[in-house]
């Protein structure tokens, strides 16, 4: 598990998970692929995205507690997201 | 005009109903306007095979093309092509396949086989540098490809000899056989093991000393050398070495966008079960990869189970493989999936169209279209594992209902009737690939203009470039430059395919693994670039390439359209405009109205008229005045 804290948070603090699959496992520590991360109220999963180590565009696939959806969805204390790297045929 | 470096210089002419040899030596014009591969395929098509000749027919001609870049000591090169008039579509016919056996043919003195004409019994080719000997093959016929390489092998001497050969699929005339490389390497659609298996014709064995030349070798490592740097940051590259293609089923099924129970539904309960993770963890023996290539996207997986057993020389199932068999059957047995991959193997099958047609048959059964008498008392239901190795059995010896499925589903639909081709899964008679183009339209508009039918290799996905990142800023040079919408089907999704479409056709005729470079792999469009410029000498430009990849579509079009191909061969089948059924993605579906309007977008900026047929200006523009259609 690796926690990251976010500097500068304002009066709400939040907490989520993230759970990176398949070949996105490798930028974290835990190899069940487990990252629990603090944010501010009002963060979007894009602001996530860009905070965790993965190559921009990396993450095609972003389920959010279980519903696809894109980097504009804004989080909730408690929410889970899921993401899998892209793939372009073959 | 010199000759060109990178290429040989000759292609082998081989009559196998005289039994006569010619060496051809095409000039370097010929070899900078056709490039290879795909571009020496339609070349020879529309020159020389008559486009209503029987594709099982003496007339047809089976090519086999090498591109300019086919043995290069580089990452993603070790390409060649296949092709002929296609006996599962009727149309333009060209499959590419990786492995060893294209450099071999280089390095034995030659960029390409035409093989002509049908010998009355069965014969395999041998040839050892300048020595091209036809062979009698009465004793590898009925043999499956392992025992077949082996008997080669001893024959010869043994040593580097590299064998393309069909199985019992292609002696059957199974019209998706293919033609295996190495036991594992398939020029896998469009069914080239039949038209090889028409003539006769059970294997190319090639043993070849020579060196190919290249302008500057140097230039060649440094690319080489850069390219070993990155690709392991690249994530699709990276992701190919870890998980290979099956790594996709876990993402595509998150996606909602697995085909499954035969592309009703885009989830399915089972994918973790046959993905490429528990295929790591589990039956995976070995990575393994193609000639100079670092990334090593192959599996070799091994069972050895009382009454299963999975031998690795036959490799590991690609994702198309899992997903065919898997998914789309609602199988999610591992060993079962690999031991069909096996089979297809041995016998020279399409894992593709295999997998789709027992899918389509296990619908029948499920519609009451098809019942148990009809499958000589097997359960051909969705989810039962136990026949699909029977059923493999059966179509490529074409025993009892193997027969009917062996010619396809769309000719199968046909002769079951009624019912069966409202369920009916192709594009110009061959079974859509396991992507499902309800959630990434570029991939429907590529299914529908391909000229050799539904696949999924004509252009990057959508996925690529639908967000800003690694892989959007991998095409820029290419000019595409903005995400566009995976459910776009404006004039921007349409422009992008074009250019996408141009790109991975010049892939196919310079012998280029499409998992090389861009976008789908960690070398950039300039690398390949200086890489076509450092092998063969050529002032060369992205330009010029690019034009060469159009071209190429240009002519396969040509032939289809001399072949009596229409307009309403460029459309997808029904179900996908209707709604998937369950998963993340249901009640998504592609609007008709829109996609037909796409294909006609796409026809006029083609410079094709409102039929789909290239303008006379648009043929003479690519220096095609001497195609007639």
């Amino acid at each position: 598990m690796i926690l990251y804290k976010v500097e500068g948070g304002i009066a709400v603090s939040m907490e989520i998970t993230i759970k990176l699959n398949s070949v996105l496992k490798r930028h974290c520590g835990d190899p069940a692929g487990k990252i629990i991360m603090k944010i501010d109220e009002g963060t979007k999963v894009g602001q996530v995205l860009e905070k965790i180590p993965i190559v921009k565009g990396e993450a095609e696939i972003i389920i959010l507690n279980s519903k696809l959806v894109q980097e504009d969805a804004v989080l909730r204390d408690g929410d889970v997201i899921e993401l899998y790297p892209v793939m372009g045929g073959g | 005009m010199n000759m060109a470096n990178g290429y040989i210089g000759k292609i082998a002419r081989i009559n196998l109903t005289t039994g006569e040899v010619n060496i051809e030596k095409p000039d370097d014009l010929f070899y900078r306007t056709y490039i290879g591969g795909k571009g020496f395929i339609a070349y020879y098509l529309l020159k020389e095979v008559p486009a209503d000749a029987d594709p099982l027919g003496e007339d047809n001609k089976l090519i086999f093309a090498c591109g300019a870049l086919t043995g290069v000591p580089a990452a993603g090169m070790p390409r060649f092509s296949a092709g002929a008039k296609s006996p599962l579509t009727g149309a333009f016919g060209q499959s590419d396949a990786g492995g060893f056996w294209g450099p071999e043919l280089k390095k034995a003195g030659y960029d390409g086989l035409i093989i002509e004409g049908k010998s009355p019994t069965p014969v395999y080719l041998y040839i050892n540098d300048d020595e091209i000997r036809i062979k009698d093959a009465k004793n590898l016929w009925g043999l499956d490809t392992g025992e077949a390489q082996e008997a080669i092998r001893r024959e010869n001497g043994g040593g580097s000899i590299k064998i393309a050969q069909i199985g019992i699929g292609g002696e059957n005339l199974v019209r998706y056989s293919c033609i295996i490389n190495e036991l594992k390497h398939a020029n896998g659609r469009n069914g080239m093991g039949a038209v090889m298996g028409s003539k006769k014709l059970k294997a190319i064995a090639v043993k070849g000393s020579g060196k190919i030349p290249f302008a500057d070798e140097n230039k060649i490592k440094s690319i080489s050398k850069k390219f070993l740097e990155i690709y392991m940051d690249n994530p699709l590259s990276r992701g190919l070495y870890e998980y290979g293609t099956a790594g996709g089923v876990a993402g595509q099924n998150a996606a909602g966008l697995l085909p499954t129970r035969n592309f009703i539904n885009g989830e399915f309960g089972g994918a973790n079960n046959i993905g490429g993770e528990t295929m790591a963890d589990t039956i995976l023996k070995k990575r393994e990869g193609c000639y100079s290539c670092a990334i090593r996207c192959k599996r070799a997986v091994e069972v050895q189970e009382e009454g299963l057993s999975v031998d690795s020389r036959f490799g590991g199932p690609e994702y198309e493989t899992l997903a065919a068999f898997g998914s789309l059957c609602e199988i999610d047995d591992l060993k079962i999936i690999a031991k069909a991959n096996e089979l297809c193997n041995r016998y020279g099958l399409d894992t593709i169209s295999t997998g789709c047609s027992i899918a389509f048959a296990m619908e029948c059964t499920s519609r009451g279209i098809l019942n148990k008498e009809f499958f000589e008392g097997m359960e051909v239901t969705f989810g039962n594992s136990s026949v699909v190795l029977p059923m493999i059995e059966k179509i490529a010896r074409r025993e009892g209902f193997g027969d009917i499925l062996a010619e396809g589903t769309k000719a199968a639909a046909k002769r079951i009737g009624i019912g069966a081709q409202d369920i009916l899964l192709t594009v110009k008679g061959q079974e859509l690939p396991m992507h499902d183009p309800r959630g990434k339209t570029g991939v429907g508009i590529g299914y529908a203009v391909s000229e050799s039918g539904a696949d999924h290799m004509r252009a990057g996905h959508d996925t690529l470039f639908s967000k800003e990142g690694f892989s959007l800023d991998s095409v820029k040079p290419l000019g595409i430059l903005e995400p566009v919408d995976v459910y776009d089907l404006s004039s921007k999704k349409v422009r992008n395919f074009i250019y996408l479409h141009d790109w991975w056709s010049f892939f196919d005729m310079a012998g280029i693994c499409d998992f090389g470079p861009a976008p789908r792999g960690a070398m950039s469009v300039n690398d390949v670039v200086e890489l076509l410029q450092a092998a063969t000498g050529w002032d060369i430009s992205l330009w010029e390439m690019m034009k060469a990849g159009e071209r190429s579509i240009n002519m396969a079009r040509c032939f289809n359209i001399k072949a009596g191909l229409k307009k309403s061969d460029d459309m997808l089948p029904e179900r996908l405009f209707a709604p998937l059924k369950n998963g993340r993605q249901k009640g998504t579906s592609i609007n008709k109205d829109e996609f037909t309007r796409a294909i006609s977008l796409y026809y006029s900026m083609m410079g094709w008229n409102e039929d789909g047929i290239p303008l006379r200006s648009k043929l003479g523009e690519l220096n095609l005045d001497w195609v007639e259609i």
